[in-house]
């Protein structure tokens, strides 16, 4: 228990020895996945109150599916991914992937709580990406913000 | 973890944010000090997660599908 302090005090006081990036990139892939139950369960709700057209409700869930694929894909690479290698692309795919299905999500939901609900949802996994970068890139700024250029 | 090692974090991470640090660099500096082992489990738990989201939306896109070839035919 002390040993287990005094490292909690070291890691916080020696520079550079802050977060590691792995369970960075764990808790994008985490978040994106709540991203993307969130959708599914708006669609759902939205659906069943019948102020969603099946067509509408469809377009979305096709939307999702790619998201879904990558989220997978990117998981298994995460997993078998080691700090000091190149970032796995699917991490950087899933990003760009989130950033079309809140673009397709929006044209699709016109209800603007559910709006609301899926921009925070997509916008929390987009923090979480951009922290990841930051990790990865030693505290450089991302050029862009995959998650949210898909918005018009 | 038993309560009175709990108790011992918690006193820790009093200690800390009374001395200044930011409640969000110990909780950054707690998720660094998960072992190899428990990023391993909560990938796995993540992939799962993933893996039923994929078999609940495919089960959705073909209801709705049925719905809308209903709605059209």
């Amino acid at each position: 228990m002390r040993r287990a302090a005094s490292l909690l005090i070291l890691v916080l006081l020696v520079p550079g020895c802050g977060p590691k990036t792995k369970p960075v990139l764990v808790k994008f892939d985490a978040t994106a996945l709540t991203a993307v139950q969130e959708i599914a369960r708006v669609e759902r709700d939205l659906s069943a109150l019948g102020t969603l057209a099946p067509a509408d409700a469809l377009a979305v869930r096709k939307a999702l599916a790619p998201v879904i694929s990558l989220g997978l894909t990117a998981t298994d690479a995460l997993l078998a991914w080691e700090p000091g290698q190149p970032v796995p692309v699917e991490m950087l795919n899933l990003s760009t992937e989130l950033g079309k299905l809140l673009t397709t999500a929006t044209l699709h939901i016109k209800n603007d709580g559910a709006r609301l609900a899926i921009v925070i949802a997509i916008a929390a996994a987009q923090q979480a990406w951009q922290v990841a970068i930051l990790t990865m890139q030693g505290g450089k700024a991302p050029a862009m913000t995959p998650a949210l250029v898909g918005v018009a | 973890m038993t309560a009175e090692e709990a108790l011992k974090w918690v006193s820790v991470v009093n200690a800390l944010t009374s001395m200044g640090v930011p409640i969000a660099k110990l909780v950054m500096a707690l998720k660094a000090m998960l072992s190899d082992d428990q990023v391993k489990e909560v990938l796995l738990a993540t992939r799962r997660g993933w893996a039923a989201a994929q078999a609940e939306n495919n089960a959705r896109i073909a209801e709705l599908e049925a719905l809308v070839a209903a709605a059209n035919g």
